[in-house]
């Protein structure tokens, strides 16, 4: 569990004074996987080291697994597993090396650690590589490897900072499935990125910072509600039939939008309607070749907020 | 402070520094560089008869209880062996220069910081074990070249001096306390620098003119061991002490890890 009390930082150089986190107040519950959305500069990779005790914050504070950030900092880092924006991996020593310096440090019982260590490199695919140097690693596999580095001691938070950042698409799918994964256990997860469409199926909630401030605390599904953005089906009927005066008496399609070909988008206020849809075209005699639901991405709407 | 997490980041930064062949390059032909340098030049003048004139200076000095029994060959020999050790003393300010300044900026450089940072580690723990694993590995290769020219000095002092001049008590109180604790100064120094710098290179260039002081304070204290006596080595090895531990201290206190990867 998270919480999070007017959590702010500060930075202040010889010229200027950032104020780079200002009043974050949140509450994440244990097995929640939530994201933290932003542009880059919004303040995510603060957030982060803020509650990986990295920063000591300015103002506020936070209890992150039942300790507090400022009176116990050990305690919290003992808790947490973090997997930060550039991979935290000694490039001369192997991957087995690497997990076992952390394993170590985290107090990983020394008899289990070896099995630990085989376990996640199983776990993300990189268990041929084990006894290679990290140099030779590419960027993904890396990125896997700091993941597994933040799971070694079995941690009950996890934070990952950017984990899509400079990935190959492949890479960005295989990590995405992972974290998918990683997500089904009861462990929280605090996913800090500036890529929505990573994130819509695995996160429970969304929070979204804008300029060192929370703008945004949401589940995806009451952040289309709360936007009235309705959900939107596809449709393909056989021949050049007009839909539109068939449906126009039912109340609950809100608009409709030829693409040709027989082709519609659909934009209904429930999915719920789709049953009652298709009985009143197949009554309208309308053969119907495809129904398809489309839920409308929330890359858009988080673009949108985030630059009002 | 927690001992055996002092001891796995010590084993780190050694697993580290044995995969990199610059460094290993760096600790080992420095040395023998300099072992060379000390070997040639004491044996070399003895060997080839050039000794040069009895110096008044000579006969002021008194390395041995016969110092004033023995010719100036044998006198030139001994004086000349005390140089070359003086030389490799210089090892200990200059070896740890080559990892030190690594340690904290060199992590930054290579964006490793972060998971120290945010592992349990304290700054105390972090900044001993990477003391350690910055002296330790410089220290090895002093202690094996300074071994090696005791040998190779006795081998030939049998014949010039008529008995083995290695090793004595100066050799003994530079070879166990003085290197270790200028070593260990250089090392604090050093740490201290990176701790300070945004990149290893920068540490270096830096960390070449902090150290200058001490290199200092080592010519003077060798100056004074073969003017004076040993028994003024045992004052240095106190206050070198002393200056360790404020140095440990401050650099303790000063290491942030905010500040570190910021």
């Amino acid at each position: 569990m998270i919480i999070a009390k007017d959590l702010g930082k500060t930075f202040l150089t010889k010229q200027s004074k950032v104020e780079a986190l200002k009043d974050f107040t949140v509450e994440i519950k244990s097995g929640e996987v939530v994201a933290l959305l932003g542009p880059n500069g919004a303040g995510k990779t603060t957030t982060v080291r803020l509650l990986s005790t990295i920063y000591r914050p300015t103002t506020g504070g936070a209890i992150v697994g039942g300790y507090d950030i400022i009176t116990n900092p050990i305690d919290v880092r003992r808790t947490i597993g973090i997997a930060p924006e550039q991979p935290s991996l000694y490039p001369r020593l192997t991957a087995r090396r690497n997990l076992q310096f952390y394993g170590d440090i985290y107090g990983y019982d020394k008899y289990k650690l070896s099995g630990r260590i085989e376990e996640l490199l199983e776990l993300f695919d990189l268990k041929e590589v084990i006894d290679r140097p990290v140099s030779s690693f590419s960027k993904g596999m890396r990125q896997k490897l700091s993941i597994a580095k933040a799971l070694i001691h079995n941690p009950s938070i996890l934070l990952l900072d950017e984990p899509w950042s400079g990935l190959s698409p492949h890479a960005t799918k295989e990590l995405r499935q992972l974290i998918k994964q990683l997500a089904e256990g009861n462990r929280t997860i605090l996913i800090s990125t500036h890529n929505l469409a990573q994130l819509e199926l695995i996160v429970d909630r969304i929070l979204i910072i804008s300029k060192g401030s929370l703008i945004l605390d949401s589940s995806p599904a009451e952040l289309r509600t709360k936007f009235h953005v309705n959900p939107h089906l596809k449709l393909k009927i056989e021949g050049n039939k007009e839909l539109k005066s068939i449906v126009d008496d039912l109340d609950y399609i809100v608009n409709v939008e030829s693409l040709g070909n027989g082709e519609y988008e659909l934009e209904i206020k429930s999915f719920e309607n789709t049953p009652d849809l298709v009985k009143s075209l197949v009554t309208s005699s309308i053969r119907i070749h495809e129904v398809s639901e489309i839920n409308p991405s929330l890359e858009e709407l988080y673009l949108t907020l985030v630059s009002e | 402070m927690d001992f055996r997490l002092v001891y796995i980041l010590f084993k780190k930064e050694l697993d580290e520094i044995v995969r990199s062949k610059y460094v290993l390059f760096s600790l080992l032909f420095m040395p023998a560089f300099f072992f060379i340098l000390s070997v040639t030049s004491t044996i070399a003048p003895v060997l080839s008869g050039t000794t040069g004139e009895a110096d008044p200076l000579f006969s002021s000095l008194k390395f041995t209880d016969n110092w004033n029994e023995l010719s100036i060959q044998q006198k030139f020999f001994i004086i000349s062996a005390e140089m070359g050790i003086m030389m490799l003393l210089f090892l200990p300010l200059i070896l740890p220069n080559v990892i030190a300044a690594d340690t904290f900026a060199g992590e930054r450089d290579r964006g490793t910081a972060e998971g120290i940072v945010a592992s349990p580690l304290t700054e105390s723990e972090i900044y001993l074990g990477k003391i350690c694993g910055a002296l330790l590995p410089s220290l090895i290769p002093f202690w094996l070249f300074m071994g090696l020219y005791a040998i190779t000095i006795d081998y030939y002092s049998k014949d010039v001096l008529g008995f083995y001049y290695y090793p004595n008590i100066r050799f003994v109180l530079f070879f166990l306390f003085l290197g270790p604790l200028f070593g260990f100064a250089t090392t604090n120094v050093m740490v201290w620098v990176s701790t300070r710098t945004s990149t290893s290179r920068d540490a270096q260039q830096l960390g070449g003119l902090v150290i200058m002081p001490l290199i200092f304070i080592l010519f003077g204290t060798f100056v004074m061991a073969i003017m004076l006596s040993w028994k003024v080595l045992l004052i240095v090895i106190l206050v070198l002490i002393i200056l360790n531990y404020i140095l440990g201290k401050i650099g303790m206190s000063i290491l942030d890890r905010e500040n570190w990867i910021k």
